[in-house]
């Protein structure tokens, strides 16, 4: 199930770069691959830390992105 | 501003726009005609401070100076405003990491007086996807889900859990 879900487009690297709407479909597929068409939002759904960003954004992206490695 | 920072906002600005007028065509076909996907603006950033009144708010940070010092920062941001008719239903806000490989949601917020029935997370991950198309990025990272339920619904949503660094990924 895992390998199924964590890669939306298994014929990527077959496939040439394609549009915006193209990446859209892929992506409402994965959607109904998982079922999560009609999945609850918890109440208050967010996610973020934006309040370490506020407090010190230098150190929120420094310690937080993996890309600098 | 200096000349290569607004350059890069404008053309980062026209991709962002293309995103979100696919994201409404997408809408539009699927009749949910009510609903509409923007960039952030002042309207929006207005509306979102009405939700500090809100008793079902599990944050409390300010999306006005969030916006704009990330919007400074970042040229290259993913941006959403979620609409549905004239109510703000979401805010998000992203940035492909530095070298453009993946693409992180830091942070969303649905309005936390929405109807059950009006999902924010959907069109904000098919907006994801489609900015991360015209970036090349290969991989969605949503950064720091606020509680249990929120990680559950994300893993229902197909993506992984990574403890080290509190985020959640799909490859695309």
């Amino acid at each position: 199930m895992n390998d199924k879900i964590k890669q939306i487009n298994q014929q990527r690297s077959k496939k040439k770069p394609g549009s915006i709407e193209d990446a859209i479909k892929r992506a409402k597929q994965h959607i109904r691959n998982v079922d999560a068409e009609n999945l609850e939002e918890p109440e208050g759904f967010a996610s973020g830390d934006m309040k370490k960003f506020l407090e010190d954004s230098d150190e929120y992206e420094k310690g937080e992105d993996d890309e600098r490695e | 501003m200096q000349a290569a920072h607004r350059d890069a906002e404008e053309r980062y600005t026209k991709i962002r726009k293309a995103v979100l007028d696919e994201i409404n065509k997408d809408l539009f076909n699927s009749n949910q005609r009510n609903f509409k996907a923007k960039l952030i603006d002042q309207t929006a950033l207005v509306q979102s401070e009405y939700w500090d009144y809100s008793a079902k708010r599990r944050v409390n940070w300010g999306w006005t100076e969030g916006y704009h010092i990330f919007k400074y920062r970042h040229p290259k941001r993913f941006e959403m405003a979620l609409w549905h008719n004239a109510t703000l239903v979401s805010l998000s806000l992203g940035r492909p990491t530095y070298r453009g490989s993946k693409l992180r949601l830091d942070f969303i917020e649905g309005n936390p007086d929405k109807s059950e029935d009006i999902k924010v997370f959907e069109y904000t991950f098919l907006a994801m996807v489609g900015y991360a198309q015209t970036l090349g990025a290969g991989e969605l990272r949503v950064m720091h889900p606020i509680n249990a339920d929120v990680k559950r619904y994300y893993e229902n949503f197909g993506l992984s859990y990574v403890t080290k660094g509190d985020y959640l990924y799909v490859r695309l």
